[in-house]
């Protein structure tokens, strides 16, 4: 049971490991894909970030499968059940899929004419079998092209008979602009609204009453992984299939594809609605040897004393009978050899009588006639070996079918190089993408993560080259921490100056922005007293993102910008609001005699809703705004 | 007694649901969840109670970028900025949908909870035009709970 318990144990730490390493780089990939500006970037991390999304799906399902068998187990094996029964497994096998090319149809006068915009689509498959999941490179797809072609050949090395390849083809229009330096500031408040809008909306669908059991109140419990909204290419389901045992051949073969999508989706390629690719498989009892040992053999009837003896290794479709063991290795050819396939006949036969054990005797049928081999064995038990190995022979070809017939060949891809993010050594600032509001510390951002890519562009190991960019080192804290002080980041490097009286409140360990630094941005890669080594910092986007999203809820934003009006707390007129707390506290100097008294009016936008009361004490609302408090609100 | 909890996986702009079972009473090997990066969270509709004037939802909150995080007295990080509930009226809306003293809300209506001033959290619970919040809150309890029945 211990043992047991072991090798869960290690299946679980692996696919635990495996969730990790996808989710690294997917972080990688969002950030490549925020910072990138050019398209061919921009889609290559798009199609990461699909193949990271798909990978981390499949692997949770794959624990959550883990976990539900274990759980039955444990069941079973309390309930007064007989024991788990003895099931025979069929052997696993590699599968191979290659040569996919998939015909398209474009309308005739558009393939003749080609003239007007070359709409163009950049396209790539996944392959998945059980959670194993492979991507294929991309390709660029326009009206020039007859069939899209991946030279790929993806092989899933441990796949059982019944195996079920899934072929997906995804497709993205590559013509929009993606840069997020060129969104306008609505459309980058409006997006992330807006997501934020349908994350809730599937929330809210997701939790239909009847899909999940309540457990103590209300609905259940949702688990959430809270990541960061993506602006970028994105790809859509174009077409799939499932491929399976009874499409494996040795050759190429044609499958009907299904199609998802229609002549008005912007991601649209006009297929032809068929896949070809070559789908072989390698079941191991094909290529593997299954059982050896040493063995008596003589042809059935002969002479009693003419037993050979021989070193037998059972593989594929054969037992090869050597001479002598040290013959295998040496790949010295076999005495002879034994057909072990779907129509040989193996019985155990009574007790010969020069011999103690029981034989096994093979039969065969070459050109007309049947010819029979008998073995001994040993002792008893190998004997029982033999046997038991002969009948995990014929299941297996029986599950594998066509594949035992004769080994298919399987040619390993070659090992691909990393695709480069950038081919070209451009001039840094051509590829920077500068709005006027935007932050400077944005561009020595950009500047710092560019250098870090240029250092870093040697490691290109097996990882793509800005993986190494983004990895957090195990000491390193997450750098959430860090977005509170955007929406507090002065937009404006002219209002440096008067932000001279202004402290920040808050208890930050962080490092801030250049704009907080009276001494302006001379340490613009300064970074967090926490970190002892050169970190980028890469949020700056995402912290852009939500500085844009703050200015559109209200202008809230701007007060902390503003220079205290007053010097002394004015009296309050009678229409101030009793219960609204007032925004930007932090705002107060350390002078306690100024303070600026924000008019809710700026932050809402309209006259007070709640009706006044003027008997709110002075003392009260002093209160409020003193910053050492905590606040609360009543809703 | 099985409980099924519904994983919903935001990837940014692909969201993926997927149904995940969690056993409770009997004793699943914990992978040491994390890993997973999860937190849990639990959703609780409040619909709000018309007086006079007002709609109220019957509790009150605390937290906010701009207020000190030392002084929560709920949350386990005391850098933690969120906003937290720290009040609930007996018998009111909130509470009679679950909603516990020491939450912290993460989603109001889809709008992110995490990254906002005190203000902008009020703000978002008290729209006029809406009837009904859909909150989105963690707490420590259903945390370990779930976690416990993991174990």
């Amino acid at each position: 049971m211990a043992g047991m318990n072991n090798s869960k144990n290690q299946r679980d730490s692996n696919i635990q490991k495996k969730i990790d390493h996808e989710i690294r780089m997917r972080d990688g990939a969002c950030k490549l894909l925020a910072a990138c500006s050019q398209r061919e970037q921009a889609l290559e991390a798009s199609k990461s970030l699909l193949t990271c999304n798909t990978r981390i799906m499949a692997y949770m399902s794959e624990l959550q499968r883990m976990k539900e068998a274990q759980v039955m187990q444990r069941v079973a094996l309390r309930s007064s059940d007989a024991g788990p029964t003895d099931d025979r497994l069929p052997c696993k096998g590699k599968v191979a899929i290659s040569d996919l090319r998939i015909p398209l149809m474009w309308k005739d006068t558009e393939y003749f004419k080609n003239k007007g915009e070359l709409h163009r689509c950049a396209v790539f498959c996944l392959l998945q079998v059980g959670a194993e999941i492979h991507d294929t490179d991309m390709v660029i797809v326009d009206r020039t092209l007859t069939d899209i072609c991946f030279d790929n050949t993806i092989v899933f090395s441990e796949a059982s008979p019944g195996f079920e390849l899934r072929v997906e083809l995804y497709s993205c229009c590559s013509e929009e602009d993606y840069s997020t330096g060129n969104t306008p500031r609505k459309l980058a408040s409006k997006l992330s609204s807006s997501l934020g809008r349908s994350a809730g909306k599937k929330l809210r669908v997701a939790m239909d009453p009847g899909a999940c059991s309540p457990i103590s109140n209300g609905g259940g419990a949702t688990l959430l992984l809270p990541l960061p909204t993506v602006v970028g290419p994105k790809y859509h389901l174009l077409a799939h299939t499932t491929l399976s045992l009874s499409h494996v051949q040795d050759s190429f073969r044609t499958h009907d594809l299904s199609i998802s999508g229609n002549e008005e989706c912007s991601h649209w390629v006009p297929l032809y609605g068929s896949v070809c690719c070559r789908l072989a498989a390698q079941p191991h009892c094909m290529t593997q040897q299954m059982m050896s040992g040493c063995l008596k053999v003589k042809q059935f009837g002969g002479d009693p004393q003419s037993w050979t003896n021989v070193y037998g290794v059972l593989k594929g479709t054969n037992l090869f009978c050597y001479h002598r063991q040290e013959d295998v290795e040496a790949n010295i050819q076999p005495a002879f050899t034994i057909s072990i396939n779907k129509k040989t006949r193996i019985r155990a036969s009574e007790k010969d009588l020069h011999n103690k054990a029981q034989s096994i005797c093979i039969s065969n049928h070459y050109g007309g006639e049947e010819v029979t081999h008998t073995l001994s064995a040993d002792s008893r038990e190998d004997t029982h070996r033999w046997m038991e190995a002969f009948w995990q022979q014929f299941y297996d070809m029986s599950q594998w079918k066509q594949c035992c017939d004769d080994l298919m060949k399987i040619e390993l891809p070659s090992p691909r190089k990393p695709t480069l993010v950038t081919s070209k050594q451009g001039s840094l600032y051509h590829e920077m993408v500068i709005d006027t509001s935007d932050d400077i510390s944005t561009v020595t951002d950009i500047l710092a993560r560019r250098m870090q890519e240029l250092e870093l562009r040697s490691q290109l190991g097996t990882s793509p080259p800005w993986m190494s960019l983004f990895e957090d080192s195990p000491g390193c804290p997450r750098t959430h921490n860090r977005l509170p002080h955007s929406p507090l980041r002065c937009p404006r490097p002219g209002l440096l100056s008067s932000e001279a009286s202004l402290t920040s409140d808050s208890d930050s360990p962080c490092s801030t922005s250049p704009c907080s630094r009276h001494s302006g941005w001379a340490e613009p890669l300064s970074l967090s007293s926490h970190s002892s080594h050169f970190r980028p910092r890469t949020l700056s986007l995402d912290a852009k993102l939500s500085t844009l999203r703050g200015r559109g809820c209200g202008g809230v934003l701007q007060c902390s910008c503003q220079p205290p009006s007053s010097s002394s707390l004015a009296p309050i007129p009678a229409q101030r609001v009793p219960q609204a707390t007032l925004s930007c506290s932090n705002s107060t100097s350390s002078n306690s005699s100024s303070e600026g008294s924000h008019s809710p009016e700026l932050s809402d936008g309209t006259p007070f809703s709640h009706p006044s009361s003027a008997r709110q004490s002075l003392r009260n609302l002093r209160a409020k705004l003193d910053p050492r408090n905590w606040l609360q609100s009543q809703v | 007694m099985v409980c099924a909890v519904i994983l919903l996986l935001n990837f940014g702009y692909q969201t993926m649901e997927m149904p995940f079972c969690i056993l409770k009473g009997s004793s699943v090997h914990d992978v040491g969840d994390s890993a997973l990066h999860f937190t849990f969270y639990q959703r609780i509709e409040i619909c709000k109670l018309r007086q006079g004037e007002h709609l109220i939802l019957g509790f009150s909150i605390g937290g906010g970028i701009d207020q000190d995080p030392g002084q929560n007295p709920f949350s386990e990080d005391k850098s933690d900025k969120g906003i937290y509930v720290t009040r609930v009226t007996p018998g009111g809306p909130a509470e009679v949908a679950g909603l516990m003293m020491g939450d912290k809300v993460m989603q109001v209506n889809g709008w992110d909870m995490t990254m906002v001033t005190h203000d902008q959290a009020r703000k978002r619970l008290t729209k006029k035009n809406e009837d009904i919040v859909r909150l989105l809150v963690t707490r420590k309890s259903l945390e370990q709970a779930v976690r416990h029945s993991m174990m």
